[in-house]
């Protein structure tokens, strides 16, 4: 069952590039003043910003004994899509996209070290372009990694889509807007790359049991791209970091 | 020890500082922050803008829709502007729906940017009783650190001047409208409005006047959104709110207007320059 056309006779996607590239990610760690742990994450033309707050004492109804309670919100900025949204947060898609940020996120927190307790984390989406929920879950981590709350692993979200050339099937990676508009299938993946275990998965549209297998390894290999890139960002910073102490000290 | 003595007496250590002419923060009493404005920066928007004043910073979305005039306003469009203080921007705001600080500061801007008539309502109507713009401003704040509403003004002008119509043609028989976005007009803005806003601090028999407050010095003078802001345009005054806080003196007033109008040039040529450099790297 031959999708849309969404790879050309060269072999490469709608926005020229390969099928198993990753849009270009710039991402900036303690960008605000105000939150314990914030983080920037651009992916090609999706942006977007975390905040975290905590951990702090939670509210009496919330308070859990066993673990820290997770608390995510995620909102797209009205003027984030083409079309005007009226309702940033509070609507069906951005509820259940919070619920998805909290179930990952909890899976990479270590939380049974704050009991009775609680954090809170924001996720502000200002421009959408397919993706925005990897975008987040990324940006989230790298908030969570500058509010100094302990991880098990690094928390990466990736797409990947389905597409055929010349007849045999293709896994594409990082699924942008104009892919995902197309209707081809789009299955997320957030992973912890580094234990090898996926914390959540979710795919869209139908695909044949034969080729889950090719689209799911594909987006791992994109969560395990992504958390080098992730990596990388996080020492710059630390590194950036201890310079400035060290001149304050001296 | 700075860290504590503050926590401990807050205001013992606010105090201190202020008596030596000098703020917390190092800056002198009429001293700004600097200003960083970036034009279109979001590609989804019909035209944007990033504002950081010191570290409150907000984006401005500008989105167009068509809708029919107001039966009793044929002839006017429409502009909505909105602030949106998320849970982002401050430990002090909780998810849920908008808090009274937040509509305040909405209606606040709303009402200031009304008042200073910079933009004609009348250019937003396309065929009067059938069609008109409706200009949707949609400010997010990222980073609220004080002096709100300064920052608010300055990211909705920057994008209104950026903005241009596309341009819409109405068949009135068949009712046919047809948009092309390829040709387009800049919208008109009269002048520029800019709020500049003072933070009142009573030190035993004396008023002090704070320019462009931060959030920290904005409580110590009596909570958030408690400050005094003047806003002009081309040096007519048009609009000043001062809600609650330490009382303002008489002899203060002239002191202020002079420091709004230096401000308020300056936020111009600032504007101005940053449309300038963006227009000249698209060439």
């Amino acid at each position: 069952m031959p999708g849309p056309d969404l790879l050309s006779s060269q072999g490469l996607r709608l926005d020229g590039r390969r099928p198993n590239e990753l849009r270009r990610i710039k991402c900036k760690l303690g960008v605000f003043t105000q939150p314990d742990g914030s983080a920037y994450l651009e992916q090609g033309n999706t942006k977007v910003l975390a905040a975290v707050y905590g951990p702090h004492q939670a509210a009496k109804s919330k308070s859990s004994t066993d673990g820290v309670v997770v608390n995510c919100q995620y909102s797209t900025a009205t003027f984030s899509t083409g079309e005007r949204k009226n309702r940033p947060r509070g609507d069906r898609k951005s509820q259940e996209m919070s619920m998805h940020l909290r179930q990952a996120l909890t899976a990479a927190i270590k939380t049974e070290l704050y009991p009775r307790s609680q954090i809170d984390i924001y996720v502000e989406v200002l421009q959408a372009d397919g993706g925005a929920y990897c975008a987040g879950v990324n940006a989230a981590t790298l908030a969570l990694i500058d509010a100094g709350i302990p991880l098990r692993a690094y928390a990466c979200a990736c797409s990947a889509s389905m597409a055929w050339r010349a007849g045999q099937p293709e896994p594409l990676l990082d699924v942008g807007h104009v892919e995902e508009a197309a209707g081809g299938v789009v299955l997320t993946v957030a992973a912890l790359p580094n234990t090898g275990s996926i914390a959540l998965l979710e795919m869209s549209h139908r695909l044949h049991m034969d080729y889950f297998d090719v689209v799911l390894s594909r987006a791992m290999q994109g969560c395990r791209d992504i958390e080098i890139i992730l990596d990388r960002a996080v020492r710059d910073h630390l590194a950036e970091g201890w310079t400035k102490q060290d001149i304050v000290t001296i | 020890m700075a860290e504590i003595y503050k926590l401990i007496h807050p205001v013992k250590y606010f105090n201190d500082y202020i008596s030596r002419d000098i703020r917390p923060d190092g800056r002198k009493f009429h001293e700004q922050r600097n200003i960083k404005v970036n034009v279109n920066s979001l590609k989804t928007a019909e035209a944007s803008a990033v504002v950081k004043c010191g570290n409150t910073t907000v984006v401005c979305g500008v989105q167009l829709e068509l809708a029919t005039p107001k039966a009793e306003e044929p002839e006017l469009g429409f502009l909505v502007t909105n602030v949106e203080l998320t849970p982002l921007c401050s430990s002090k705001y909780r998810p849920g729906p908008p808090s009274d600080n937040a509509q305040v500061q909405s209606y606040m801007l709303s009402d200031i940017f009304s008042n200073s008539k910079c933009i004609d309502l009348k250019d937003l109507c396309i065929v009067p009783d059938k069609l008109a713009w409706v200009v949707y401003c949609d400010i997010v704040c990222l980073d609220n650190d004080g002096s709100l509403v300064d920052a608010c003004i300055i990211a909705l002008m920057a994008s209104l001047k950026t903005l241009s119509l596309p341009t819409v043609t109405y068949d009135p028989e068949t009712e046919e409208i047809k948009v092309d976005p390829d040709v387009r007009t800049p919208l008109k803005v009269d002048g520029c409005p800019v709020a500049t806003s003072f933070a009142v601090y009573k030190l035993t028999e004396r008023n002090i006047l704070l320019t462009d407050p931060s959030a920290y010095e904005e409580e110590m003078c009596g909570g958030l959104g408690a400050h005094f802001t003047v806003c002009l345009n081309k040096g007519l005054i048009c609009g000043n709110h001062k809600f609650g806080g330490s009382h303002l003196l008489m002899e203060n007033q002239e002191e202020v207007l002079k420091i709004a109008k230096e401000r308020a040039n300056l936020v111009v040529k600032v504007i101005d320059s940053c449309i300038k450099n963006e227009k000249s790297i698209d060439k």
